[in-house]
């Protein structure tokens, strides 16, 4: 089913569309004194051909009819040419070359006029009776959009259909088109082999120069990666000699002279640098100022570009660049969500004041990941010097209620308990299902009644994350609470209930009993069993 | 009107038809290249900063259950246990399950694992044929590992089995002789957490493992197939996945995650049943009827798709087994197609009923057959000496231009996204093969693709014979 895109498919469309395209033709205007022989001679074509091609039974004319010529589709081509390869003739399925060249001057003249008349469908017309009054003959002209305005404004849509049809196959088959249809082929085509080429020549470059550079830059990382090591874990008397020549010259500043190697070399210490803790740290850090890397990083915070931007960002968070705080503040007012974010994040890392502080104003939620990323950058700071804005607990936009309420379950900050436990009649399942972790977290026996007060609940995630408050909280455990869930609830709950209970000291036994007694239903002892099985 | 009319004017209108048709799938797949650009470049922006570490250290990161389904893999099943058990997600769980292999597959897992059958109730969640007994290792340090041994039913039971014992909230569904990159589930868990509305599930490419080096269910080189048949399926694999894929995902009209690799929110995969038996294209079968069921319910919602190179199969390099495998997923098109009908040009089904399901409809599954009524057309048109050979050519080398334009851009986003073909000489084999596809290749898949159609026909009446036959010849889809 990988087939989306098996678009070569239609190289067999292409086939059949050319069957379309057998003959071409064109409608012929009955002037003023042509007779059906005249007609037959110009377009080199059997008079009771043209009368089949027209059922028509007599051969008397009218002036005005139109008749419709079919000609081979190759000899329209050759006559729309305008230098008319007279030497493409002989291949050609038109019968006599006299007659080629007939239609080839014919074809000419319609250039002639090409740039001073527009409409196409009637220069074949024009040219050809040049003797008569050109403007009487252009009211006689055949015209497919005459055919459709002549249809009944109030018409059914089938007749609409029909008439689009109808305009679509006369363009389809009329002279001109057919032969425009032939010029626009071959253009597209060479359009299309143009990009295609050009796309060939940039993909090869990119191949050609990406593996160089791959190449450059292993050398580059390996290299820098021995010389850091040494400059970090080694005195300078201990440096053999290798080593210590590629320090000096690190130090000299004699390579990472281009952009792209300082690139390498700042992703190369931000690696190092997340890998390190203390006194190495500090170390790296002044290498990294002292080759005025930082100015790199300064440059790219000022690109317009929310990508490089974000990458500066980033790069200032990981190697604590605190100097560079108050323009990532700027940036948390940045059109870009991207640079906003990443801004927020840097901010944490570097330790600034407060840096939550955008939670209070927040209005778009924050998606798990951000909240994940939140706390991973507060994971490193010193927790009690994170402030905490209680009326986050309070906010109207849920996520950050979620936040905050994980929060304080992670930093454990058991004096919002009251705070938290009013979220409890949020109509959001999400957040209450926070509230009960929370209340488990750092509640005490006295929510119990609260939490089963609660247990008349839909959701099944709720109900559970409940029956794990319930069990985690109890002193003395409830059992027949346990034994009616385990009976009651669908095949989680249940099972869920069951593991709580058997958590609980006492419940191991009643659930014993539970799996031994025949009066309680197949599948409640099987849950019982699951339970009790350690190994699950 | 007479006899000679008639024929003229039902030409006209086959030409006609065919000429529309031809133009609109080249806009399509304009528009889908235009898309897949922008997906991509947005997701490789984000991810120039993305520390895994992150994902991995995180207490909120959601559980995971790996369901991996193994029939008659005996020679393999151990190895690809042992990768699947060194993958990079600290909450997973790996569910393999037997479906009632003939070969001593269970009993080598068990013996390996040092394996013992525990008292798990099963809760048959979705439908499933009988879960015999369910096994744990003795020892700790393969905990993350269960072994399921069921009666036969089929992938698709095998999977809905999996599912059943699954016990995270997201599943994970693999075909057992995949090679899945360590880091693989740390970026597909990613669109999960990132998205702000609810993702149902989530894609990811697959690569061709055929001459590649492995070492220990690593990918230590990546080579370009010499043989034919890899070859061209790796240039249709960096189609259909980097343009086809990317760009139905950017416009939220993915309609086919591959049974191969693909992430699900396993609360809705139970809401709408599981994983059909009826089909062999149960993979677009439940994500279909997945999104069908989140516009049932009115809930925005996602379907994500992950273009780094995530996931590496063995592909077909016989035209005996390729054909078989073609056969079958134009099999499951048509069935899916078929099951659900209500979806086609329903605009209650958004993008899917309007672009995506139309798309499958008029250019998956008719191509095929337009394009051999095509051949059998010219044939016939050639022989009354309807042909003009002028217009013929000048028509064969515009689709021909056309096929080589989008398989160089296809070429491209694969040397601008993450490229695995490293060597300058893997391009120009890239290149060769989108030159000579049209001719070789091609011919030989439409062909598939009218068998499987005529299987359909005939088969109709048996339709439970089919369940099996998907089974056997697991290849990435």
């Amino acid at each position: 089913m990988d087939r989306i895109l098996c678009l070569i498919l239609f190289i067999l469309i292409g086939f059949s569309v050319s069957t379309v395209q057998a003959q071409d033709s064109l409608y012929h205007v009955v002037q003023k004194g042509e007779t059906l022989s005249e007609i037959s001679l110009i377009y080199n074509k059997r008079i009771d051909r043209i009368l089949r091609d027209n059922q028509l039974q007599t051969e008397l004319l009218e002036i005005g009819d139109s008749l419709l010529i079919i000609l081979p589709a190759k000899s329209t081509y050759l006559l729309s040419l305008k230098n008319g390869k007279i030497s493409e003739s002989k291949n050609n399925n038109i019968d006599t070359e006299e007659s080629i060249q007939k239609s080839n001057s014919v074809a000419k003249k319609s250039f002639e006029q090409e740039d001073s008349i527009q409409n196409k469908d009637q220069e074949i017309n024009e040219t050809k009776v040049s003797k008569t009054d050109s403007s009487t003959n252009k009211e006689s002209l055949y015209q497919p959009n005459v055919v459709e305005s002549q249809i009944d404004e109030k018409s059914g849509i089938l007749d609409r259909i029909s008439s689009l049809y109808k305009k679509i196959t006369i363009s389809i088959l009329s002279y001109n088109y057919g032969s425009k249809l032939a010029h626009y082929v071959i253009l597209t085509n060479l359009v299309l082999l143009f990009f295609t080429l050009i796309m060939l020549i940039i993909g090869f470059f990119s191949r050609v120069f990406k593996v160089f550079r791959d190449k450059k830059q292993k050398r580059y990382s390996e290299f820098f990666e021995n010389v850091l090591t040494h400059f970090l874990f080694s005195t300078e008397d201990e440096l053999d000699d290798e080593a210590g020549l590629s320090l000096r010259y690190f130090k000299e500043e004699r390579i990472a002279k281009t952009r792209r190697e300082r690139s390498w070399l700042i992703k190369l210490f931000i690696q190092l640098h997340n890998d390190l803790v203390g006194e190495s740290e500090e170390h790296l850090k002044s290498l990294f100022l002292m080759h005025r890397l930082d100015k790199d990083v300064e440059r790219n915070l000022k690109s317009k570009r929310w990508y490089v931007k974000a990458k500066a960002i980033h790069e200032i968070g990981n190697m604590e660049l605190g100097n560079f705080a108050d323009e990532v503040k700027v940036n948390t007012k940045n059109q870009n969500k991207e640079v906003v974010f990443k801004s927020i994040l840097t901010l944490i890392q570097l330790d600034k004041k407060n840096p939550l502080a955008f939670l209070s104003y927040l209005e778009i939620p924050l998606t798990e990941w951000q909240q994940i990323q939140l706390f991973y950058a507060l994971g490193s700071l010193d927790e009690t010097k994170i402030s905490f804005d209680k009326n986050w607990l309070k906010s109207k936009n849920d996520s950050v209620v979620i936040f905050a309420i994980r929060f304080c379950i992670r930093y454990n900050r058991h004096e919002f308990i009251g705070l938290i436990k009013k979220n409890l009649e949020n109509p959001n399942p999400l957040v209450q299902i926070e509230v009960i972790n929370a209340i488990r977290a750092l509640g005490n026996e006295s929510n119990i009644e609260l939490l089963k007060s609660k247990m008349s609940t839909r959701f099944s995630e709720k109900k559970q994350a409940l029956i794990k408050a319930i069990s985690l909280l109890q002193m003395e455990p409830d059992s027949l609470f346990f034994q009616n869930i385990i009976r009651q609830s669908d095949y989680n709950t249940a099972l869920i209930a069951a593991k709580a209970f058997y958590s609980i000291p006492s419940g191991i036994e009643v659930l014993e009993r539970m799996k031994l007694d025949e009066n309680e239903p197949e599948m409640v002892r099987s849950i019982v069993t699951h339970a009790l099985d350690r190994r699950l | 009107m007479n006899t000679f009319d008639f024929f003229q004017k039902s030409y006209l209108f086959v030409n006609t038809f065919i000429f529309i048709y031809a133009i609109s799938v080249s806009t399509f797949y304009i528009l889908l290249a235009i898309f897949a650009f922008k997906g991509m470049r947005r997701h490789k922006l984000k991810d120039m900063y993305f520390d895994q570490r992150i994902i991995l250290s995180s207490e909120y990161s959601p559980a995971l259950s790996l369901i991996a389904p193994a029939y008659n893999e005996s020679l393999t099943v151990i190895d690809n246990i042992r990768s699947l058990l060194s993958l990079h997600y600290s909450n997973l769980e790996v569910i393999i399950v037997n479906d009632g292999s003939k070969d001593d597959t269970l009993q080598k897992c068990i013996e390996t694992f040092d394996m013992e059958p525990v008292d798990f109730a099963v809760n048959y969640a979705v439908n499933s044929k009988e879960i015999k007994t369910v096994y744990k290792a003795k020892n700790p340090a393969y905990r993350r590992l269960v072994l399921v041994d069921k009666v036969n039913g089929g992938k698709a039971d095998a999977l809905n089995a999996g599912i059943n014992i699954s016990s995270n909230k997201y599943i994970v569904c693999i075909d057992v002789d995949c090679i899945i990159e360590q880091d693989a589930l740390i970026h597909m868990i990613k669109p999960f957490l990132e998205s702000d509305v609810r993702v149902i599930a989530t894609g990811g490419v697959i690569r061709i493992a055929n001459e590649c080096e492995f070492r220990n269910g690593n990918i230590m080189e990546v080579n370009m197939p010499k043989s034919f048949f890899p070859r061209h399926q790796v240039l249709e694999y960096l189609r259909a996945f980097l343009m086809g894929r990317m760009a139905w995902a950017e416009i939220n009209g993915l309609m086919l995650i591959s049974g191969a690799f693909g992430v699900f929110d396993k609360e809705i995969v139970i809401a709408v049943g599981g994983y059909d038996h009826k089909t062999v294209g149960e993979d677009m079968e439940l994500v279909v009827r997945m999104r069908k069921y989140m516009h049932q319910k009115k809930e925005k919602y996602k379907v994500a798709f992950v273009p780094e190179p995530l996931c590496w199969t063995e592909a077909p390099s016989s035209y005996k087994v390729l054909s078989r495998q073609r056969n079958r997923w134009t099999r499951g098109t048509i069935e899916t197609i078929m099951m659900h009908k209500d979806v086609f040009m329903n605009p209650k089904y958004g993008v899917m009923g309007m672009v995506s399901f139309p798309f499958w409809v008029i250019f998956e599954w008719f191509a095929p057959i337009i394009e051999f009524a095509g051949i059998f057309l010219l044939g016939a048109m050639a022989f009354f000496g309807y042909v003009n050979w002028f217009y013929f050519w000048l028509f064969l080398t515009l689709v021909y231009c056309f096929a080589l334009f989008i398989s160089t851009i296809s070429i491209l986003f694969e040397e601008f996204s993450y490229p695995q073909y490293r060597k300058v000489s893997h391009l120009f084999w890239l290149f060769l093969t989108a030159a000579t596809e049209p001719f070789l290749y091609h011919p030989m898949n439409t062909w598939a693709a009218i068998r499987g159609n005529w299987d359909i026909y005939r088969g109709k009446k048996t339709w439970g014979e089919m369940t099996r036959t998907g089974f056997t010849n697991k290849k990435a889809r």
